[in-house]
């Protein structure tokens, strides 16, 4: 899942007129990169649920950065790492 | 004056009797051993739930009182199901104090022991859940006795059907065998029957039966059409059988409001329904007719198509009777000839006797010796002239026959290699083959979507989510918290801001979750307030800031501790990342499962923001929580590294029964039908490949659990993903909107039903829910656990007997 609140550079709690003033403020080539951020972060129901999964992307993204998982090789039938590492903003490409 | 003076000491004595009454009460209850008033918790939880303080403190002294006089042992005795018809049937007899309940719950005690305990040792899990559920009626309306006499009924009706071993077929085939004829059977003979008929269809050969009974049953492929007859002869005797056992019973009929109930039940279906759905009954009727010997067995086998309306592979089988099966030696075919077989069928087909399998997969007793070499030609020239010859005498079932003899093997190649392709993954991906969810009925055949009504039924759609309204800081400080009011912390964006939406906060589809900490916070455990910063050296062992109540209850449940549990707990040695972590290690050892698990529950609860309005206010500025609470706060704080200690403390210390079991507690818990949000899917997925569970069995499981599959992976990240959810969909996710909708509204949701559902799929998403909650589903978590399950099985109950119209 794209990590919408670090493209912008804004926490994930910063309240709705920060975030759309946020998306206002970035430049079309910037937007150009993030096909769908306009259109999630501007929608207030989209972006309500995209906040709540967000939550639980960084929840998984520690479990996977936690030694006392990885240590035992978890079962990764989704391709969490992948999920994870798309998280990161410099990553755009993997599709999932 | 002095009347004044009389009622106010008459008064005082009875204020007095009533304190030393309630003083009695709580010192016996403490009196008793621990077992005991878990019982009594376990029983007496619902009714407090359901009916509030006082009804349970008639329950608990209605238990005590039993227990005084010595009868309540023999209901603790019973199993959980034949507890639980005793009391659905005992339950409008009155209060449980009552002695008309009472009365009630001693004449079933006083049936039931007539009749004996149903055997089930010859029946698998799937299909114990088959028997149970086509007894569900006779459990729910019609006593316990009745209950136990229809599982012996339908025990001994499912052990006179031979059983297929289908050990050897791969998890998902064996998963969607089980869901297909879960969805067609309405017993459990019927369900077997299924088994055996559809793993013929899949593996292509008959099945090597198991051993039923007392006789174990090696069986040819000649005698499947046999045993099929056999099966539907069963069918018609369940059938005969329900019809016995309806008017044997007439003082456990029930009442007319649940007659109409049943009206659409498996106990009310007369004899012929009772056949499976794809099944003619006038050709089972025929196939129960006796057949001749000289019968042509083409007859024969064209009638157990027309009974069973599917398609059974075995063509090349030619079908007898049961007569002569047992009068009748396996023949042999000879390898050389295929024209030879070809004769020895048709004579055989004539006399109506049986031939064994294909030449190619027998061994050949009366082959010929091998020929010299000068023998080989002139004798292979006379075979091949002699093989001409027949098959321009061939007719067209000759034709047939040999067609089927030559396709056999390549059958068999091509299904033994389409094994081997698929066992290997299968295998990569079930970690747990132990993994045996149960299946349900219908499951493929419930629509995910329906288009009319929804927005009637679920809201304005605008009423849905709100804004970004939760604006938590991270990690607050307590201090800060409580030194700001309510209107400053808003201002600071520290506490949500209250919408309307939001005034109607609490989740009533999440009962079982706000109440999670009930039982346990009846006793008078309290932890020092919160610390922020962890200890330095934390102790597991010492419990430095254990009371001696604490440091009691510690021991108490360490006494308490199942085996499983013993065996999955192991000394962990976990490099906390957050003060989750530190704050567990201060927790009883043997709690540390218990409050593990309740975090999760509360994470994933607490992900779609399901919690009271006030919550956070209040775990926010309090400065003296319980334990239960202090979790709360830790997963309302979002702190994503207590959530990643919880699972490194799972993964390393639960056994996978636990791991299994503690997901199947929170989908018990938390997840509806046709409405898992995405941060429930995602956490679902995420869940099952930390618990080394896997997609593949995930979704087996959820599609068994739930009656369809779970959505694909949600990304909400994606424009895409967005245009393919439709409103009705998206409005289903928001429990907040349906809190505030009417009572029926809710509890059509509760049971996840879609808007125009009739009164079958109440009772099916109903016992699907039950199903999901029974207890045996827990057994390798702890009692408290168990307990929630059991409350969120009320939830259901509730909601089926609103819909249904029936009031107890």
């Amino acid at each position: 899942m794209r990590n919408y609140y670090e493209v912008l550079g804004i926490d994930r709690l910063t309240s709705s007129s920060t975030i759309k003033q946020s998306v206002e403020e970035m430049r079309p080539e910037e937007l150009a990169d993030e096909d769908d951020l306009q259109a999630i972060m501007s929608n207030d129901k989209w972006r309500g649920h995209y906040r709540r999964v967000h939550l639980q992307y960084d929840a998984i993204a520690a479990v996977m950065e936690n030694p006392s998982v990885t240590k035992s090789a978890p079962v990764n039938t989704h391709q969490w790492d992948k999920r994870a590492i798309e998280f990161a903003p410099e990553q755009n490409t993997i599709e999932l | 004056m002095q009347q004044l003076h009389f009622m106010r000491s008459l008064l005082s004595g009875l204020l007095l009797l009533a304190a030393s009454s309630v003083t009695a009460q709580s010192l016996s209850l403490d009196s008793l051993p621990q077992e005991s008033q878990d019982e009594i918790s376990r029983i007496c939880l619902p009714v407090q739930f359901r009916e509030g303080a006082g009804a349970y403190r008639n329950c608990v002294q209605a238990e005590l009182d039993l227990r005084t006089s010595g009868q309540s042992n023999e209901l603790a005795k019973l199993s959980f199901d034949d507890k639980y018809a005793v009391q659905q049937a005992c339950a409008k007899a009155g209060g449980q104090s009552s002695t008309a309940y009472q009365n009630c719950v001693n004449e079933q005690i006083s049936e039931l022991k007539n009749i004996s305990a149903p055997v089930f040792d010859n029946v698998s899990e799937d299909e114990l859940y088959m028997v149970q559920q086509t007894c569900f009626d006779a459990q729910s309306k019609q006593g316990a006795a009745s209950y136990r006499q229809c599982l012996n009924t339908q025990v001994q009706s499912l052990t006179a059907v031979p059983a297929a071993d289908t050990s050897k077929l791969n998890m998902l085939k064996k998963n969607a065998l089980q869901l297909r004829c879960s969805a067609n059977a309405t017993t459990a003979a019927e369900y077997r029957q299924c088994i055996v008929v559809e793993f013929e269809s899949i593996a292509g050969v008959a099945p090597n039966f198991v051993s039923v009974g007392t006789a174990t049953q090696v069986v040819r492929t000649s005698e499947v059409p046999a045993r099929k007859s056999l099966v539907n002869e069963t069918v018609a005797k369940i059938a005969e059988t329900k019809i016995a056992t309806e008017q044997t019973a007439p003082s456990q009929k029930p009442e007319p409001i649940a007659q109409s109930d049943s009206a659409k039940s498996e106990t009310s279906t007369p004899a012929v329904m009772a056949l499976p759905r794809n099944i003619n009954p006038q050709a089972a009727s025929k196939t129960n007719a006796p057949i001749a010997l000289d019968q042509p067995s083409v007859v024969a086998k064209n009638t157990l198509r027309d009974a069973t309306g599917d398609n059974p592979d075995t063509t090349t089988t030619l079908a007898s009777t049961p007569t002569a099966l047992n009068n009748v030696q396996p023949r042999v075919i000879s390898k050389p000839g295929l024209v030879e077989a070809v004769k020895q069928q048709q004579r055989a087909e004539a006399q109506g006797i049986d031939i064994e399998e294909p030449a190619s997969t027998t061994t050949n007793a009366d082959s010929p010796k091998a020929s010299t070499g000068s023998e080989i030609m002139p004798r292979l020239s006379e075979l091949w002239q002699k093989f001409l010859d027949s098959l321009a005498s061939l007719d067209s079932l000759g034709w047939l026959i040999i067609a089927g003899v030559l396709a056999l093997p390549a059958l068999l190649l091509g299904i033994f290699s389409l094994v081997r392709r698929t066992k290997q993954p299968v295998e990569q991906s079930i970690h747990n083959t132990a993994l045996t969810d149960r299946i349900e009925p219908g499951m493929h055949t419930r629509k995910l979507r329906h288009e009319r009504e929804a927005a009637e039924l679920f809201g304005d759609p605008e009423n849905a989510i709100q804004n970004d309204q939760p604006a938590l800081h991270e990690h607050p400080t307590p201090q800060a918290l409580s030194n700001a009011s309510p209107s400053d912390a808003a201002n600071q964006n520290v506490m949500p801001t209250q919408t309307g939406a939001d005034q109607h906060d609490i989740d009533s589809e999440h009962d079982a979750v706000t109440r999670i900490a009930m039982k346990s916070e009846q006793p008078v455990a309290r932890v020092k307030p919160l610390e922020q910063t962890p200890p330095e050296s934390p102790s597991p062992e010492s419990h430095p800031s254990e009371s001696p109540i604490e440091q009691a209850m510690r021991q108490s449940a360490t006494n308490g501790v199942s085996a499983d549990q013993s065996r999955g707990r192991r000394q962990s040695n976990i490099a906390w990342q957050s003060a989750f972590g530190h704050w567990l290690t201060q927790q009883p050892e043997s709690d540390h499962m218990e409050l593990c698990i309740e975090f999760l529950i509360y994470w994933v609860a607490y992900g779609d923001e399901r919690y009271e309005p006030d919550l956070k206010k209040r775990l926010f500025t309090a400065n003296d929580l319980n334990k239960h609470d202090q979790i709360k706060r830790w997963v309302l704080k979002q702190d994503v590294f207590a959530f990643s200690d919880v699972i490194g403390w799972l993964r390393t210390n639960a056994s996978q029964t636990q791991l299994d079991q503690s997901l199947s507690l929170i989908m018990a818990l938390l997840i509806t039908e046709n409405s898992v949000t995405p941060v429930q899917n995602t956490l679902l997925r995420f869940l099952s490949d930390a618990f080394n569970i896997g997609k593949d069995q995930l979704e087996s499981r959820f599609e068994a659990a739930y009656g369809h599959t779970l959505p694909p992976m949600p990304r909400p990240d994606k424009q895409a993903w967005w245009d393919k959810q439709d409103q009705q969909t998206i409005q289903r996710w928001n429990s907040r909107a349906m809190a505030s909708r009417p009572e029926r509204d809710q509890m059509i949701a509760r049971l996840g039903l879609l808007p125009d559902f009739d009164e079958s799929q109440v009772i099916n998403a109903f016992r699907r829910a039950a199903r999901r909650c029974h207890p045996d589903r827990f057994t390798a978590l702890g009692e408290r656990e168990r307990a929630l399950a059991e409350q969120r099985f009320i939830t259901f109950e509730q909601a089926r007997d609103k819909l249904l119209g029936v009031s107890v």
